[in-house]
């Protein structure tokens, strides 16, 4: 009896020890309070949080097929039902048809008239993106933040615009100011989330469309992509910008695109003037490495696809503008690529989004079977961001005809993912059958010497 | 020699942009909304906050008298914000003007570019 009761105890102190060793910790608290803030604080305002616009399902941003499966009583539709925040606040015609989100960059005094219209950029590889020589570029237009004007400011400008309660903006009534610890683990929560580093191009892609398109991408003479989007990324090139320009403002002239969407629904909608007040026309530079699954396209939403996205600089509205004019000068001629080119340059951005799905969802696989995770997701979620990355990739490769057989690998990860979450006893087992697939997926991509 | 004057006219143009590209100062649009000693990474960092001592019209320089005793004489210029912060009376903060200035009240100055050889971004002035 005596041994009975020692074995017991030792069993359960065994339990104990083991059940220490596996509870999955994340790397840095901040991250994964700046996640709680994230996605749950609503600031004593009007019940949005971040999250409502900066969707984890959604790669941190919205779009009009997403918005519309969402429940008529979500935040996002404040305006909608809450009398208050009726008029001035959001345009909800605009919003449900476009994905676009009521803005007063040009100051308050007469929001009837003076705002823009814009979509929401997804906040991946901020760490890599928002820094400029001359301070931090936040926002479409880099001007998003109020006090210094940095990503961890910004948190404090976004309560201000878009959780109030009423257009009164009061602190303390209609809202709470984010406290300094809050804004500090925001900010450790924004940086960790997406690519930590550059690419290097170029990559050894195995389509020959695709690496046509890179070719295109990285050419001074046809694509010149590279000159503002140098790695594909949202920084200008060192070699004409200097090494550390960085992040950096132009107009491309998206303004002066004919037809916009927005602008055929009838609404109003005053001309963005970008950055400054009064603005000076232009808009800093995106990422275009994750830019494949997170269309539609440009500050105002107003190309749908990627395909159209590039194309836009083959136009007159890009060419007429200050940015166009600049590079021609700068290059001896204007962008001239035709539709297989803009095809293949759409085919090259299309690849290096799936990459990063493949890589990001590997990175949450890896965490989940290592138990250290960064503390950007709750762990129990690891699983299906991984699959929400990977259905991603299908969906990106689909559209544009391109790897069949990855294509398939990323369906087998799937329905590999799919079983672990179903069935715990399978779950590691089947986590590591999903990673392989990946592995297979990106070598169908990007040829192994 | 057309190489090279392709070459300058390219330098020229390329140094109008960088100029474009980082010497405008962003907006503060929602700045006016955050009430004196509370912007983030500038209050406790970069701006003066004390009660104003002197503020003459004419030259539009203002004295400040801080919490160590310490005077500060600034300029305001045409191009300065200025913020009347009601938050403390519950009520929505409103753009002010040089008028508003008046001893005695509180204020926080922030310089442009965080130097102090340079005129005032912005001043709020807390309204109780």
């Amino acid at each position: 009896m005596k041994y009975i009761h020692l074995f017991l105890i030792s069993l359960f102190f065994i339990a104990c020890v083991s059940s220490m060793k596996t509870s999955p910790t994340p790397q840095d608290p901040r991250i994964a309070r700046g996640r709680e803030l994230f996605f749950n604080e609503s600031f004593g305002g009007n019940g949005r949080t971040c999250g409502t616009c900066h969707r984890t399902e959604n790669n941190f941003t919205l779009d009009p097929l997403f918005i519309a499966s969402l429940p008529n009583n979500d935040p996002l539709f404040v305006a909608e039902f809450n009398p208050l925040l009726k008029e001035n606040f959001e345009n909800p015609k605009l919003m449900r048809a476009f994905g676009l989100i009521m803005e007063n960059q040009d100051g308050f005094d007469d929001i009837k008239n003076k705002f823009n219209m814009r979509g929401i950029p997804h906040t991946l590889g901020l760490r890599i993106s928002v820094n400029n020589k001359a301070g931090p570029h936040t926002g479409w237009s880099g001007d998003g933040a109020p006090g210094d004007r940095s990503l961890r400011s910004f948190a404090t400008g976004a309560v201000i615009q878009h959780f109030t309660k009423s257009l009164n903006r009061i602190p303390g009534v209609d809202f709470r100011l984010p406290t300094e610890e809050e804004l500090d683990a925001l900010e450790a929560f924004q940086l960790s989330l997406g690519r930590q580093e550059e690419l290097k191009l170029p990559l050894p892609l195995t389509n020959p469309v695709a690496n046509r398109g890179q070719a295109i991408f990285n050419d001074i003479k046809t694509g010149k992509c590279f000159v503002c989007h140098f790695n594909a990324g949202a920084n200008a090139s060192p070699d004409i910008f200097g090494t550390e320009a960085g992040n950096l403002n132009f107009n491309t002239g998206v303004e002066d695109l004919p037809d916009q969407p927005a602008d055929l629904a009838g609404e109003l909608k005053p001309r963005d003037d970008g950055f400054g007040t009064p603005g000076d026309g232009t808009f800093n530079i995106p990422s275009l490495i994750e830019s494949a699954d997170t269309g539609p396209f440009f500050h105002n939403n107003s190309v749908e696809t990627i395909e159209g996205a590039v194309a836009f600089y083959d136009g007159d509205s890009f060419n007429g503008s200050p940015a166009g004019k600049f590079l021609d000068s700068l290059t001896g001629g204007p962008i001239e690529i035709d539709a297989t080119q803009i095809v293949a340059v759409a085919a090259f951005l299309r690849v290096i989004n799936v990459l990063e799905n493949i890589r990001e969802s590997e990175g949450l696989l890896q965490s989940f079977l290592k138990r250290t995770f960064s503390g950007n997701e709750i762990f129990v979620n690891l699983l299906q961001r991984a699959g929400d990355e990977i259905n991603d990739a299908i969906q990106v490769l689909l559209c544009g005809g391109l790897h069949p057989p990855a294509i398939d690998h990323l369906k087998k990860a799937l329905t590999f993912l799919d079983k672990a979450r179903k069935k715990r006893s399978v779950q590691k087992v089947n986590t590591e059958y999903a990673l392989q697939e990946l592995v297979l997926a990106r070598n169908e991509i990007i040829s192994i010497k | 020699m057309k190489i090279k004057i392709r070459q300058i006219k390219q330098v020229i143009i390329l140094s109008i942009f960088c100029w474009i590209s980082i010497d405008l100062s962003a907006q503060t649009m929602t700045e006016i909304y955050i009430p004196l000693g509370q912007s983030p990474g500038v209050s406790g960092k970069y701006s003066l906050i004390g009660r104003v001592e002197s503020f003459n019209m004419i030259d539009s320089s203002m004295t400040i008298m801080m919490n160590a005793g310490n005077r500060k004489k600034m300029v305001i210029t045409s191009a300065c914000d200025i913020y009347l912060d009601k938050s403390k009376l519950r009520l929505s903060n409103k753009k002010g003007y040089c008028a508003d200035i008046k001893k005695g009240l509180l204020v926080e100055a922030k310089y442009i570019d965080n130097r102090s050889d340079r005129p005032i971004e912005w001043l709020k002035i807390q309204i109780e």
